[in-house]
C-alpha cells in the first residue's frame, strides 16, 4: 500500500505552523504493507537475562528521570 | 508469555495446562487433556467495580504490548500499549511485546494490585511496573525503564490506539443508520499553563499526522464525549460506554510532542487513531530512560464546576446560508461550546467574542450565538481555501480578558 500523508505542526504557542519539509519527509513515501499487523520478526536473542530483570523489578525504583 | 506469581518477594512461575481452558467443537477431541502449555497469550484481572457481588473484568494484557482497562459502567473500547516504536513513518513499525509478567498477590481487600512486565523488541528491552486501582475511574500507575539496543527514530510513550469512523463532522461520507461510530471523538490536551486543547478527531481521506509541541503537559488523552445511546443508536456496540483515557505524566517529562495519527478507514473494526508522547531527545543505542505516568480509564466527564466551556459537538457541511445557493470552495464548521462560565452568561452579553485562526485558508463568515434554553454557545465558521490545501483550524471563545472555552482544533484538507 502506497499512501501520501498530510502533516501539521503545532508550535509551542499553540498555533499551527506551516508544514516543514523535514516533517513531511518523515511520513511521505511508502508505508509498510498492513502496518497494523502484528510483527513476525525474530526477536533478538540477547534479551536481558532473568536475573537482570529481577533486579530491575524488585530493586527499589528510583526517582523519575534517572 | 510466562506469568509468575509473587508472594513475599518470591516469584513462582504459574503453569497452565489444557485443563485450565475450555475447548469447543472439534478442538475438544483434538487437544490432549492436562497438557502443560509452554506459555499463555495473556491474562486479565477482575475486581468488583459495578456491583459488590460481582468480579468485573478490569484490565487485560494480551497481544504484543497491548492492554486495556475499564472504569465503572464501561465496555472495552480503545487500547494502550507499553511502547510504540516508529509508528507511521516511512519504514516498518516495530512492535515490542511483553514476554513475561510477575503478578504480586494482593492482600484480601487491597485497593490496588501491582504487576511487573518484561518488554522486548529488536531495539529496546524494558521493565514495567503497573499499579492498578479499580474504581469509577480505574487508574494504572505505569513506571517504565527502557534500555535501548539500537537508535529509535520516533519513540511513542503512553500510546493510545482507538477508532474513529464517523460523527457529525464527516457523517455525509457514510451511508449508515447510526449517527456516529467511534471509540473516541477527540484528543484532549491540558497544557502546562492550564489551556485545554480539544482536537476533534477525523477519518481523513489521506493518512494524517499532527504534532503538538508541548513542554510538561499536565495531561493528554483520547476521549469519548458523546455519552447517550441516542448519539450512536447501536444496541450491540454501545459506543456510549467506551472509556476515555488520560495520560497524566508524573515527574518532569520536559519538552516533546504529542503526536496524533489518523489513518483513513472504511470499517469500524480497524483501529485508525493513535496518540502518544514523543520525547524531544531521540534515544541512541546504549541509552536508558525512565518515565512514569498515571493512566485514567473511565467516562472522564468534566465536572459542572469547570470554568471553561467544553466542545460538546463538532459538525460540518456545505458552506453558505441554508436555502440559498451553495458558494463554491467553502465548508461550514459548527462548534458547540457547552457549560462553564460561558454557559451562564446571557445571550446578549457584549464581552463574548470568537477567536478563530485558519492556516492555509480564510474564515469567510463567523457567527457566535447562544442557543436558547441551553448553556451552549454555537460558533459557525465558513472556511474557504484552495483545492488540496491542508487547513489547520483553531477556535475558542474569549471574554473578560481570558479564554472562556477549550481551544477547538481540526485539520481539514480542502478536496
Amino acid at each position: 500500500m502506497t499512501m501520501t500523508a498530510v502533516v501539521s505542526i503545532h508550535s509551542p504557542d499553540g498555533t499551527a505552523a506551516p508544514v516543514p519539509d523535514v516533517a513531511r519527509a518523515m511520513v511521505l513515501g511508502r508505508l509498510p504493507d498492513a502496518p497494523t499487523q502484528m510483527p513476525t520478526q525474530r526477536l533478538v536473542r540477547d534479551a536481558a537475562p532473568v536475573s537482570f530483570l529481577r533486579a530491575l523489578f524488585f530493586g527499589p525504583l528510583g526517582p523519575v528521570g534517572t | 508469555m510466562k506469568i509468575h506469581e509473587v508472594v513475599a518477594g518470591q516469584a513462582t512461575e504459574m503453569t497452565f495446562t489444557t485443563a485450565d481452558f475450555e475447548y469447543r467443537g472439534k478442538l475438544k477431541a483434538e487437544v490432549p487433556a492436562d497438557f502443560t502449555l509452554p506459555g499463555v497469550a495473556g491474562f486479565k484481572l477482575n475486581h468488583p467495580v459495578n456491583r459488590p457481588d460481582l468480579f468485573d473484568e478490569v484490565i487485560s494484557f494480551v497481544g504484543a504490548s497491548y492492554f486495556r482497562a475499564l472504569g465503572q459502567g464501561n465496555a472495552y473500547g480503545l487500547s494502550s500499549r507499553g511502547l510504540a516504536i516508529n509508528t507511521g513513518l516511512s519504514k516498518a513499525e516495530e512492535f515490542p511485546r511483553f514476554t513475561g509478567f510477575w503478578l504480586e498477590k494482593p492482600a484480601p481487600g487491597a485497593a490496588s494490585t501491582t504487576i511487573y512486565g518484561a518488554l522486548d523488541s529488536a531495539s529496546v528491552t524494558g521493565a514495567y511496573r503497573f499499579v492498578i486501582t479499580a474504581g469509577i475511574e480505574t487508574t494504572v500507575d505505569v513506571t517504565a525503564r527502557l534500555f535501548f539496543r539500537a537508535p529509535v527514530d520516533e519513540l511513542g510513550i503512553g500510546p493510545l490506539t482507538s477508532m474513529f469512523l464517523f460523527a457529525a463532522v464527516n457523517r455525509s461520507q457514510f451511508d449508515d443508520y447510526r449517527p456516529q461510530v467511534h471509540d473516541s471523538d477527540g484528543l484532549r490536551i491540558v497544557r502546562a499553563d492550564g489551556d485545554v486543547i480539544w482536537r476533534a478527531l477525523n477519518n481523513p481521506k489521506q493518512l494524517a499526522s499532527s504534532y503538538f509541541a508541548e513542554t510538561r503537559p499536565q495531561r493528554f488523552g483520547l476521549h469519548q464525549r458523546a455519552r447517550d445511546f441516542a448519539d450512536y443508536q447501536d444496541a450491540e456496540a454501545h459506543y456510549q460506554q467506551r472509556p476515555s483515557v488520560d495520560i497524566e505524566p508524573q515527574g518532569d517529562w520536559g519538552a516533546g510532542r504529542i503526536r496524533l495519527v489518523e489513518i483513513p478507514s472504511d470499517l469500524e473494526v480497524h483501529d485508525n487513531i493513535v496518540a502518544y508522547w514523543v520525547p524531544e531527545k531521540k534515544p541512541a543505542a546504549g541509552d536508558s530512560l525512565e518515565l512514569s505516568y498515571r493512566m485514567h480509564w473511565g467516562r472522564l466527564e468534566l465536572p459542572d464546576t469547570e470554568d471553561r466551556a467544553f466542545v460538546a459537538e463538532t459538525s460540518s457541511g456545505v458552506g453558505g446560508a441554508a436555502g440559498l445557493s451553495t458558494p463554491p470552495d467553502t465548508r461550514k464548521f459548527v462548534i458547540d461550546f457547552k457549560g462553564g462560565m460561558l454557559g451562564r452568561l446571557p445571550a446578549e452579553d457584549g464581552e463574548v467574542m470568537p477567536v478563530v485562526t485558519v492556516t492555509n485558508g480564510k474564515a469567510d463568515i463567523t457567527t457566535l450565538h447562544k442557543i436558547d434554553g441551553t448553556d451552549i454557545w454555537r460558533l459557525v465558521v465558513d472556511i474557504a481555501s484552495e483545492s488540496g490545501a491542508v487547513c489547520e483550524l483553531s477556535a475558542h471563545v474569549a471574554g473578560y480578558g481570558k479564554k472562556l472555552s477549550e481551544i477547538w482544533m481540526f485539520q481539514w484538507v480542502k478536496p
